[in-house]
């Protein structure tokens, strides 16, 4: 009897086990195999970009403030209110706690070796700096290698940077410090090599109230765009880095004709404009800020990321159905036309990223 | 709005007023900051952009610390909130420590 039953519960055992397997084999090959967006908002889930399904989820419980892929697409790095974690892209899995430090930002090396990353000063010492009115603590830029994701080098920054990226020569990083309406260009030691004022500053010294977003860098590496937002109005500050402009007028300014706050920043694989959603609108900017597209959007798209080698886009909103609760995700033709979009129950995304 | 109908003197002083006891004070659509806190449009239509849509982006920003604590100090605050509009109730509660 005893062994009758042994035998039951190990045959149960087995096919709960292949249950298991089959169950988790679709997920991977399908990652493996499908052009994917990862959205985010306190954990990822995963969409196929040609059957809008979700086809993965990577739970977290920490609320995810950026990701970037690696090169080949088999790595997405990604930053949150607990760390940096390493996640694999084909078995949906992270792989690896690089650092139990927030992360504000992350950013790939165009040659695929290096990540930077922003870690925020210690909490305790922000809170306590805070209710003295003193100095908040620095950030920390930190450079990792991809080879193995220790630290190459680090050094400190403005308390609130926000956001950092790689120059297509992967020796230095632009670092966008918006109480400052500066960006810092550093070498991969820190040291400083250029500033560029974004927004004028007072006498004061303040930068007039503009809120500074995202960075954003063309494909050539040639102009830079941080969009901004002040209580009168949006604007686009495009950099010249490509020295197509007088030095003094390397700061440009492109009025978005509205107050509307600027959300979602990308620019288009093709280098032919920059994406920015805005509150129910999304406008395509020229290499030199004049709008060449615009669409009315019924929702609120907080972030945009092109499809590489395609003209569509796809775009998240955390409130996508008020009825249903959901958030969601759509994928719009080059003519503005939703052709796919998908309900996350689940899932209030605010940030996307699309795999190489 | 248009459906609330009003009932005696007072209230019809106050539709009748041009003076707009809702408005937007920093951002005309956006969700930023509405006085007293009702979430409407600058015309008094649905709200344009609900606080909960871009409410991490407030967060990560800084930028209007009333409604939102900083990303620095109370870096864990989203973390239980997977979809803002079913897991609300999960936003920590920032104590006030002066």
């Amino acid at each position: 009897m005893l062994q009758r039953t042994n035998s039951y519960i190990c045959t149960l055992a087995a096919l709960v086990a292949a249950a298991v397997w089959l169950l988790a084999l679709p997920q991977h090959t399908e990652a493996a195999g499908a052009r994917t967006a990862w959205v985010s908002s306190n954990h990822i889930q995963v969409i196929d970009l040609d059957t809008a399904r979700v086809i993965g989820r990577l739970p977290l419980s920490e609320f995810i403030h950026d990701m970037d892929f690696s090169v080949d697409g088999n790595r997405v790095y990604v930053g949150s209110s607990k760390g940096l974690r390493v996640a694999d892209a084909n078995e949906l899995r992270f792989v690896q706690q690089v650092s139990t430090s927030m992360t504000k930002a992350v950013a790939v090396s165009k040659d695929g070796s290096r990540v930077a990353a922003i870690h925020p000063g210690d909490r305790e010492a922000t809170q306590a700096a805070r209710k003295a009115g003193l100095p908040l603590p620095p950030a920390k830029i930190t450079i990792y290698s991809t080879l193995d994701m220790k630290e190459q080098s680090s050094w400190h920054v403005h308390a609130m940077t926000f956001d950092v990226l790689f120059a297509p020569s992967n020796d230095r990083v632009y670092v966008l410090v918006p109480p400052e309406g500066m960006v810092y260009v550093h070498d991969l030691s820190g040291a400083v090599l250029d500033t560029i004022q974004l927004v004028p500053r007072s006498p004061e010294g303040s930068h007039q109230g503009a809120m500074l977003t995202w960075m954003a860098l063309s494909p050539d590496g040639r102009s830079l765009v941080v969009p901004g937002t002040t209580a009168d109005r949006s604007f686009v500050a495009e950099v010249d880095l490509g020295n197509r402009r007088p030095l003094d007028e390397r700061v440009v300014h492109q009025d978005l004709g509205h107050n509307r706050r600027i959300q979602g920043l990308a620019w288009d694989d093709d280098g032919s404009g920059v994406y920015v959603t805005a509150v129910n609108s999304m406008v395509k900017f020229n290499g030199l800020g004049l709008p060449i597209a615009w669409e009315s959007m019924p929702l609120n798209y907080v972030d945009i990321e092109p499809i590489p080698g395609t003209n569509e886009n796809v775009l998240v909103a955390p409130i996508f159905s008020k009825s249903n609760k959901s958030g969601g995700v759509a994928i719009l033709g080059e003519n503005g036309e939703f052709l796919r979009t998908v309900e996350l129950p689940d899932m209030s995304p605010y940030f996307v990223a699309v795999r190489p | 709005m248009s459906r609330i109908k009003p009932l005696n003197i007072k209230a019809r002083a106050v539709e009748a007023s041009t003076d707009r006891d809702v408005r937007g004070y920093a951002f005309g659509d956006c969700c930023a900051s509405f006085a007293p806190g009702w979430e409407v449009g600058t015309q008094d239509n649905a709200d344009p952009c609900p606080w909960k849509s871009d409410l991490s982006l407030c967060w990560g920003t800084c930028y209007w610390m009333g409604q939102v604590p900083d990303y620095i100090s109370y870096g864990e605050w989203l973390d239980t909130c997977g979809n803002i509009q079913n897991d609300w109730r999960n936003l920590c509660t920032i104590p006030d420590n002066g």
